[in-house]
């Protein structure tokens, strides 16, 4: 086997439905199916290349260990910070929902610019020999539906221009089967912003491969398609389930060259908050601390960071944004007060972060306040200014100095708006949680990808937690949650706490990022070869 | 033990943040912890799932002046859920403390209806005056939230204020609520 259970392969057979175990070993359900795992009491009796660990109710038994993370490439030079003024932008009344023109340079691959086109037609797009990979953005109009009803809740109706088809015909993206696991799968898709959204490939093990390989040059296509459309075949429950009411601008972006070794990527980042200006940010020791914190994580996944921009916004958006609302809601409504903020980006290869003095969420306990939240998994790479583009970083933290020392601290106030940001963008340059929070509940809470390790809720919390993991039987109330102290146990199956992924930031947060998540994030189209 | 020692215990179970005489669980500690630092807000049923064992926890890091403003902001949150009692003293002690973090005293402003009840109007409305515009304004959406009681207050405010003061505009909702107006 090799793949996301065990990575870089490991001799084992299947179980369950499709088997039994030899004696002294038991039958394990791991992310991607039932396998036999030999018991052990410690190190010794597991085969090479094995650790004994947690197995939950199986007890100790071997598996595989965690996958090593990249070592970061060293960057010749330090990123340059320059005060980019203050942001030209008149104050705008009401909701604004702007289409706007990629800027993306023709030196990564070509900018198709398909059109406006209602939802259900099938458009087609030409892509180059030497294609490497190519990402879909679709921005749709300010008349569009912007909310699904699915299974009881409110989701945003994100574009899912789906199927995408090869020259041949070949369904190259759907129909998607749950069966197979998200590493085997051409695509991630991630619905999550509303009206505007983009997906990129390769995202996942699987599309690297091919991506290496280069694509099949020639005449592709894609549907244009919508969360609400998608809903009739996925039986949402949606009255309007399966509507072509809503229409979508298109833009497929190529990308030549293979997966670069090594990338180069710029920040934008508007100074929303009150304590801060674009004058004195490149040389405010804080900041420069937070910089420093990116620039290491970014090294771990290869790349370089290159300009760093500050700006300064009007005195009127100062106000307005002082304290942000984000979480789910906001984030599912395009004319939120969130999702208008990212409509003040500036046109550029950047990706574009807003800091902010503190961000609210409604739905949790009053008081809540977050760290960072991100416009959209991807972010719609070099179309800066759409409500689904970049991320808000609170900077409350920003002057916290008690526990910074000389070196990476969770709780340093610098290092944790530099690893929140890093975090963010990593969002925006295609990257999942390697773990969800519930850990396994759904078959569909680990990213895809074979080299990030995972956490499975029901082989790594206690004995006592381990009952109410999700994916259990008898589950009461709130399902146990995989939390850093349970994922950082030294296996694949329950790792991914030291992570710069991990969906939570705790002291055993390392920033760490696989050599796949560093590909990933080397193919989008704002990374540029090194 | 003598009283000297007693007392010296008790001081230092105070300066360290800790309820006293109530035993803190390390793998409820360490849910907290984790909880914490989650990139996502945390629901009410997540903090509930943990129950009243997570309050010491909580507590201690809502008390840490040398905490990150945002973990104290969610520890105090947090405290509200499972033990709204222990949080009433330290979200009126950290609404009032003008040297403590904006972000942090804003929280407790978002806190207190839930954590104070019916005495958050009193409490509030002074802060409808603060120095700062973050905390004047959370305080006028609480006490809007809190009902018709709090509403009063906000709409007597608002009429010193120019209509296109936040107070003003938050008082609005008011108006909306009494007529039925939908929401802007």
């Amino acid at each position: 086997m090799d793949n996301a259970d065990f990575p870089g392969g490991v001799c084992t057979s299947r179980c369950g439905s499709s088997g039994t175990c030899p004696s002294g070993s038991t039958c394990l359900q791991l992310s991607t199916g039932e396998y036999c795992a030999r018991s052990c009491e410690s190190g010794d009796g597991c085969p090479t290349g094995l650790v004994c660990g947690s197995g939950g109710s199986a007890g100790k038994v071997c598996l595989a260990p965690a996958s090593a993370p990249a070592m970061a490439v060293s960057c010749s030079t330090a990123p340059v910070i320059v005060n980019g003024g203050v942001l030209a932008a008149a104050e705008t009344a009401g909701c604004v929902q702007p289409i706007v023109a990629s800027t993306y340079p023709a030196t990564l691959g070509t900018t198709l610019a398909l059109g406006s086109h209602p939802v259900g037609t099938k458009v087609q797009f030409q892509l180059p020999a030497g294609t490497t990979g190519f990402t879909v953005v679709s921005q749709g109009s300010s008349s569009n539906v912007s909310k699904v009803s699915a299974f009881g809740s409110l989701l945003p109706n994100g574009p899912v221009p789906t199927p995408i088809q090869e020259p041949n015909g070949t369904f190259f993206d759907y129909p998607a089967s749950f069966a197979v696991p998200p590493s085997d799968r051409n695509l991630t898709w991630s619905p999550i912003s509303p009206v505007t959204g983009a997906v990129t490939f390769p995202n996942g093990t699987s599309g690297l491969q091919k991506a290496a390989k280069g694509l099949t040059p020639g005449t592709w296509s894609l549907t244009v398609s919508d969360l609400l459309h998608e809903c009739k075949a996925l039986q949402c429950g949606d009255p309007a389930s399966g509507s072509t009411a809503n229409s979508y601008d298109l833009t497929v972006l190529t990308r030549s060259g293979g997966i670069p070794e090594r990338g180069a990527l710029d920040l934008d980042i508007y100074l929303v908050s009150a304590g801060l200006s674009a004058a004195t940010a490149p040389g405010d020791p804080d900041l420069r601390r937070m910089l420093q914190r990116v620039t290491a994580d970014f090294a771990q996944a290869g790349i370089c960071l290159q300009t760093v921009t500050y700006y300064d916004v009007p005195a009127w958006a100062r106000s307005r944004w002082a304290l942000v609302n984000a979480g789910p809601a906001p984030a599912a409504e395009p004319c939120s007060e969130y999702r208008q903020l990212f409509t003040l980006a500036r046109p550029g290869n950047a990706v574009a972060l807003f800091f902010v003095d503190q961000i609210a969420e409604a739905n949790a306990p009053s008081g809540t306040r977050l760290v960072g939240y991100d416009g959209a998994i991807p972010g719609v790479s070099t179309f800066n200014g759409t409500i689904a583009g970049g991320a808000i970083v609170s900077t409350g933290d920003l002057r916290k100095k008690d526990a910074c020392g000389s070196t990476f601290n969770t709780s340093c106030g610098p290092d944790v708006v530099g690893e929140t940001v890093a975090h963010e963008v990593g969002h925006a340059l295609g990257l999942f949680h390697p773990t969800e929070s519930q850990g396994g509940a759904s078959g569909e809470d680990f990213d895809p990808l074979t080299d990030t390790p995972q956490c499975l809720c029901s082989l790594c919390v206690s004995a006592s937690a381990r009952a109410n993991c999700a994916d259990q039987s008898n589950v009461q109330g709130q399902a146990t949650e995989v939390d850093g102290a349970s994922c950082a146990q030294g296996t694949q199956a329950c790792g991914g706490a030291d992570y710069l992924m991990f969906w939570q930031l705790t002291n055993l947060s390392r920033g760490n990022l696989s050599p796949q998540e560093g590909q990933v994030m080397r193919l989008n189209p704002l990374v540029r070869p090194l | 033990m003598s009283a000297r020692a007693a007392w010296l215990a008790l001081a230092a179970l105070l300066l360290s943040g800790a309820a006293p005489g109530v035993p803190v669980d390390p793998d409820v500690a360490a849910r907290v912890d984790g909880l914490l630092g989650s990139y996502r807000a945390v629901s009410v049923a997540e903090w509930q799932a943990l129950g009243p064992a997570a309050a010491p926890t909580l507590e201690t890091v809502a008390r840490d002046d040398a905490a990150l403003p945002t973990r104290r902001a969610r520890a105090l949150a947090a405290l509200g859920v499972v033990q709204p009692a222990s949080a009433a003293p330290l979200v009126r002690r950290l609404v009032s403390d003008l040297t403590a973090p904006p972000l942090l005293r804003s929280a407790a402003v978002d806190a207190a209806p839930g954590v104070l009840g019916p005495d958050a109007v009193a409490f509030l409305a002074p802060f409808l005056r603060d120095a700062d515009a973050v905390v004047r304004l959370r305080a006028a959406e609480a006490l809007v939230a809190s009902g018709t009681t709090g509403c009063r207050v906000v709409m007597s405010e608002a009429k010193t204020r120019a209509t296109r003061d936040p107070v003003a505009r938050t008082a609005e909702r008011c108006t909306e609520q009494r007529t039925g107006a939908p929401p802007r």
